[in-house]
């Protein structure tokens, strides 16, 4: 028998067909829910962290611009009193202000990432 | 929904679209990890991790291919990835007809009784045997429809080269099946 005898058509429906029963090429059951959960959560988590930086932004700016009002209106001297006080307070300022960090984290992205992931999405 | 639109959707947080992109392509990907590695303990981390990869170069994404070939592309080079780390990379490419040699070409086995499931499953144990970039262009080629040219988008291969390699396997494939399986055209008929 030779190899031409068979179509190629036919070689088309025995490959197909064969195909269509091979058990491992049917995708694992809940697999797809599973990927589709941890990339909600990504976008979730990315979504947050978004959203607190563009707050710590403008907090940040709104900062210095009042700094630079405040300079504006009562010259260099009270920048290089501000420097000093810093300089001398350094470790209960920089204490305060990685707590406030931590909980701003704690409170912007933990709490409301877990939040939105048991009450379903507040968008 | 246009690619362009779901991937706009997916970037904004939207729910449905991210579970539109997976169930969209879920076997595509599935379909190229299964015919590349075959089905082991590693598939379904492999499929998870080609998601996330997508997912996270969705920002790089040009709109100059469509989004199903780009994904697949993901799914082979991870696949390939795969492949070298576990040094089977002699698997991807081998000579033809030392190929065929190893196959047991000798059998000659009296089908004429044989059910049809007998026969799919003939195909198929033939196929598993091919080398590992034949039969990952057959099973994309005839069970996902793909076109030659989207072929060669995925697994980053010229188009004249996909062509030729898609009819080699088949060669292969049918060469295999006649000599074991004489009265074939019978049967399927």
């Amino acid at each position: 028998m030779n190899s031409e005898s068979m179509e190629n058509n036919e070689l088309d429906d025995l490959i197909r067909n064969a195909l269509l029963t091979k058990d491992d090429l049917k995708i694992v059951s809940g697999l797809s829910d599973k990927v589709i959960k941890k990339l909600e959560k990504r976008a979730l988590l990315r979504e947050l962290v978004v959203n607190l930086l563009m707050k710590a932004g403008l907090v940040i700016g709104s900062l210095v611009v009042l700094l630079g009002v405040f300079i504006w209106l009562n010259g260099e001297e009270v920048l290089l009193k501000l420097y000093d006080y810093f300089y001398l307070n350094w470790n209960i300022i920089s204490s305060i202000l990685l707590l406030l960090v931590i909980v701003t984290i704690i409170d912007q992205v933990i709490l409301q990432f877990y939040k939105t992931l048991n009450g379903g999405y507040k968008y | 929904m246009d690619d362009k639109t779901l991937i706009k959707k997916i970037k904004e947080g939207d729910r449905n679209s991210i579970r539109l992109l997976v169930e969209n392509h879920e076997n595509l990907v599935w379909h190229i990890i299964i015919s590349m590695i075959g089905r082991n303990i590693d598939s379904e981390d492999i499929y998870q991790e080609v998601f996330l990869q997508v997912f996270k170069g969705l920002g790089n994404f040009r709109a100059d291919s469509r989004l199903s070939t780009w994904i697949g592309s993901v799914a082979h080079h991870i696949c390939v990835d795969y492949l070298r780390k576990i040094k089977k990379e002699r698997e991807i490419v081998t000579q033809d007809s030392e190929h065929i040699k190893e196959l047991n070409m000798s059998t000659n086995i009296n089908w004429k009784q044989i059910e049809e499931e007998d026969l799919n499953r003939k195909v198929l144990e033939t196929i598993s045997e091919l080398p590992v970039v034949y039969r990952t262009l057959i099973t994309l080629y005839h069970f996902d429809d793909c076109s030659y040219k989207e072929i060669a988008e995925i697994t980053n291969m010229p188009e004249g080269t996909v062509k030729s390699y898609i009819n080699r396997g088949r060669a292969m494939l049918k060469e295999i099946l006649v000599a074991q399986v004489p009265d074939i055209n019978e049967i399927m008929n």
